[in-house]
């Protein structure tokens, strides 16, 4: 898909990223705390691949619990982040919805859609929120 | 391509094999249902094919608070697969191949061919690695990205003794010393023109058998290896060129006159 | 006189801990030779070692969505580095997966952030945060050296 700005994804719509317990949680030293690492905010492979995301809207839409979607079929924990708030960070939001997942979407970097800059994903670290939530585990 | 006027040059040097090869980011979606594909791209210079293990990947790494040799271990779960030979009719010729790394060997064989030149040799792997590149990008859509090259001269000095290194090598003198066995080698750090370092020359001097006759000699490998300037075969060939030079060049250095006289020394 | 074929190094195999440096990619290597496995010389990569095996064999999808296990050249090319960087008396790195076949290195003590991207061998992004109030600043460093 290649990388686009969605009209029909508006500012305060849900934007939700899965979180993995095993692989994408860190302890973190300096705060006693673990927590998520930077690199749960990375796009997937190939030049024109975004950060994968599920979009709450569409899946509200057909009537599809979007706590239940997204811990199947593998269960992950996930957090949140509005459309705007992405937006406000210079990254992109569309729909790529897949045979698998009609629900999906992606959010790709402005300048270099499959890459984020430590910025950009400190950014949306901090406007999430949990969506599924990992206990004990802090997003920033 | 032509042979710089400059290097010094040898009638009958004691070459035994010479190697260029490159790695590279592996091919995408590649799996061994393809390597047909890449065999009959050279099938009708390299009718013969065998099958080997596959080489682990390597890279030259430097700095850091652990500065010790590359050593190679193998960690995560490994890929599947073979690394193919193809090999000439008169088996002097080889072209090595796996997933992530193309290779291309001259070997001194019994059917005592003489040595092609490194121009011939550097020009004929080039235009393979090109062919290679092609295939890879017109199959797969990947566009090759080389990370590491590398050029190894092999040398084989046959001798009575192994006590007969001092007559061959300036960087050895075992001097009274009644020499059962011989190991050494060296390597350095080679750094750019801002002094950042970007691959390793490395010398091995063995006394080895030869096989079948199990005869005595010298075994003289000179390797340099590391990363090109850029991900392109163009940058990859330079390096090899570059380090040709480096090995002719160290190769005259540690080796005596009369070792030169020799083998021909003509320039 | 020239000697043609292969040659046999004897001596070598007398001599224990013995490293060839050559990869052998020599066609003329006995294909007798032993293959050695080499017991890496850092801490870091013996703590490691299971975890690496653990993301390199991720299943697809692993993220939820297409993730993929981290390749094993990514993989090869990460503990290079960590065998490079290993301080002794430091405590090993997390190493965290990527969607997209890449890892990340990472420490967070001693009021330090550093995370070390590696994307493909011999391409790394390093980042360093500190939060020690005298020298609160961070780096963000493209690596494409060897280094």
């Amino acid at each position: 898909m290649e990388p686009y700005d969605e009209n029909e994804i508006s500012a305060g719509d849900v934007i939700i990223r899965r979180i993995n317990p095993r692989q994408h949680v860190v302890w973190d030293e300096n705060r006693s705390c673990s927590r998520i690492s930077s690199k749960a905010f990375s796009p997937s492979s190939g030049p024109n691949d975004g950060m994968s995301v599920d979009i709450e809207q569409l899946m509200l839409s057909d009537g599809v619990d979007p706590r239940q979607y997204v811990t199947t079929p593998v269960f992950t924990g996930s957090v949140a982040f509005s459309a705007g708030s992405a937006r406000a960070l210079g990254l992109l939001v569309g729909y790529d919805p897949l045979p698998t997942n009609p629900y999906y979407g992606e959010v790709w970097g402005g300048s270099r859609p499959n890459r984020l800059s430590q910025r950009q994903k400190k950014g949306l670290a901090e406007a999430s929120r949990w969506y599924v939530e990992l206990d004990g585990v802090d997003i920033l | 391509m032509q042979r710089p006027e400059y290097l010094p040059d040898f009638s009958d040097p004691p070459l035994d094999e010479v190697v260029l090869g490159v790695q590279f980011t592996p091919v995408p979606k590649y799996s061994s249902v393809g390597s047909g594909e890449v065999w009959g791209l050279f099938k009708d210079a390299f009718p013969i094919v065998e099958e080997h293990p596959l080489l682990p990947p390597r890279f030259e790494t430097f700095g850091g608070a652990n500065p010790l040799p590359d050593l190679p271990f193998l960690l995560g779960r490994q890929p599947v697969g073979s690394r193919l030979w193809f090999l000439s009719r008169d088996l002097n010729h080889l072209l090595q191949f796996q997933p992530d790394r193309f290779i291309s060997n001259w070997r001194k064989t019994a059917n005592l061919q003489p040595y092609p030149r490194f121009e011939a040799i550097a020009d004929s792997f080039e235009k393979n690695l090109l062919v290679l590149a092609e295939h890879f990008k017109a199959v797969f859509g990947y566009q090759i990205e080389i990370n590491q090259a590398e050029i190894s001269y092999v040398n084989l000095i046959p001798v009575g003794e192994f006590a007969e290194e001092e007559r061959w090598f300036t960087v050895c003198n075992s001097g009274s010393v009644d020499v059962e066995t011989l190991n050494t080698n060296f390597v350095q750090v080679v750094r750019d023109r801002d002094r950042k370092p970007y691959a390793r020359f490395v010398t091995e001097i063995q006394s080895v058998f030869t096989l079948p006759s199990r005869k005595k000699a010298l075994k003289m490998s000179l390797l340099f290896k590391g990363k090109p300037a850029a991900s392109d075969v163009p940058s990859a060939i330079a390096f090899l060129r570059d380090g040709r030079k480096r090995i002719v060049k160290h190769f005259c250095g540690i080796t005596t006159v009369e070792a030169h006289e020799f083998w021909g020394r003509r320039a | 006189m020239r000697s043609a074929g292969q040659a046999s190094t004897a001596f070598q195999r007398d001599i224990r801990g013995y490293e060839p440096i050559l990869d052998p990619i020599s066609s003329i290597t006995p294909p007798e030779a032993w293959v050695r496995v080499e017991v890496p010389r850092s801490k870091w990569i013996a703590d490691l070692r299971e975890r690496f095996d653990e993301i390199t064999s991720l299943a697809r999808g692993w993220d939820g969505y297409d993730g993929r296990p981290v390749t094993f050249a990514t993989a090869q090319f990460a503990a290079h580095v960590i065998e490079r960087l290993c301080i002794a008396g430091v405590p090993s790195p997390y190493l965290v997966p990527g969607s997209d076949g890449t890892v990340q290195i990472e420490w967070r003590r001693n009021q330090y952030d550093i995370e070390i991207d590696v994307l493909a061998p011999t391409k790394l992004w390093r980042f360093v945060e500190t939060n020690e109030p005298e020298t609160r600043r961070n780096w963000s460093f493209k690596w494409t050296s060897p280094h």
